[in-house]
């Protein structure tokens, strides 16, 4: 097991940015600000929509992006402008926005540490809808972090070591 | 000279825009993929110009996907359009028989520019 916690602030700072180019350069949403909440964090709350991914090597986190409805409409109409919508799919467009905006913030992150040699593996996004709690285990790491956009918010949870959970944020004991 | 394209990516929704962009640039969407092995097949059957290959996918990444490729085809264009951004990605990248390496967000100037340094890489 690789990781170590003191990467989190890196990491979270490293999201900060590129959640505010990506969200600018795909669909012209300005980032207010941002509160962040460090390692003493005990739960996590998810919200309506929540994409799932991991960044593997050295930094072994399972990252959480949590979305108010407001803010994934608002990603959906601005990313799908250009491309065609078949009736009756637009939840299904709803969710693989979320999910192609996640994957890119993350992939765009991992140009933030050229200084580690190892490659950064990133997981496909998962998506889960049903809003609920995570307590923290004993032997796990939480820190959240909390994006204010024009649109809504996009709460970003941190969840190490990765190996604890699995991709839909269960613990394995 | 229109070049006949797949597209490997499990998202729809770059599949889709790259589709636009590409038929914007004059080419030809004959097949997509969206999973490494779906990738491999689509290339046995049938022989692309050129092929985008996305990194994370399901099952075989990218990555795996592309050396397949090129082990069994050495002549396959094969170019990566990815967010991921580590160098030492690009770098395992072409050794794995990449020919170009686009970042996400596509813009079809950057695609176009790409493409042209592919098929001219591949002659």
């Amino acid at each position: 097991m690789t990781f170590n916690k003191t990467i989190i602030p890196r990491v979270m700072a490293s999201i900060l940015g590129q959640t505010r180019e990506v969200l600018a350069a795909e669909a012209v949403i300005a980032v207010d600000g941002a509160e962040t909440f460090d390692c003493d964090v005990t739960k996590l709350h998810l919200h309506d929509m929540t994409v799932i991914a991991g960044l593997g090597g050295p930094i072994s986190l399972l990252i959480a992006f949590s979305f108010e409805a407001s803010l994934v409409e608002a990603l959906f109409i601005r990313v799908t402008a250009d491309i065609e919508v078949p009736d009756g799919e637009e939840d299904l467009y709803r969710r693989e926005t979320a999910g192609e905006i996640v994957n890119t913030i993350l992939g765009l992150c991992t140009s933030d540490f050229q200084n580690i040699e190892e490659s950064i593996a990133l997981s496909p996004p998962v998506i889960i809808e049903d809003a609920r709690c995570i307590h923290r285990p004993k032997n796990a790491v939480f820190a959240n972090m909390r994006i204010r956009t024009e649109r809504g918010i996009v709460s970003v949870s941190f969840v190490g070591p990765r190996e604890l959970f699995d991709d839909h944020l269960n613990y394995q004991s | 000279m229109p070049l006949k394209v797949i597209i490997a990516d499990d998202s729809i929704i770059t599949v889709k825009k790259l589709l636009v962009l590409m038929e914007g640039l004059g080419h030809q969407v004959i097949a997509t993929a969206s999973t490494g092995r779906q990738a491999i097949e689509a290339y046995r059957q049938h022989r692309p110009d050129l092929m985008t290959m996305d990194i994370s996918m399901p099952d075989m990444d990218g990555m795996e996907a592309t050396a397949a490729i090129v082990a069994e085809f050495p002549e396959a264009r094969i170019m990566m359009v990815t967010s991921h951004g580590q160098e030492r990605m690009v770098i395992d990248s072409l050794d794995a028989g990449a020919k170009g390496y686009v970042l996400k967000p596509v813009r079809i100037e950057k695609l176009s520019d790409m493409i042209a340094k592919v098929m001219e890489r591949a002659l």
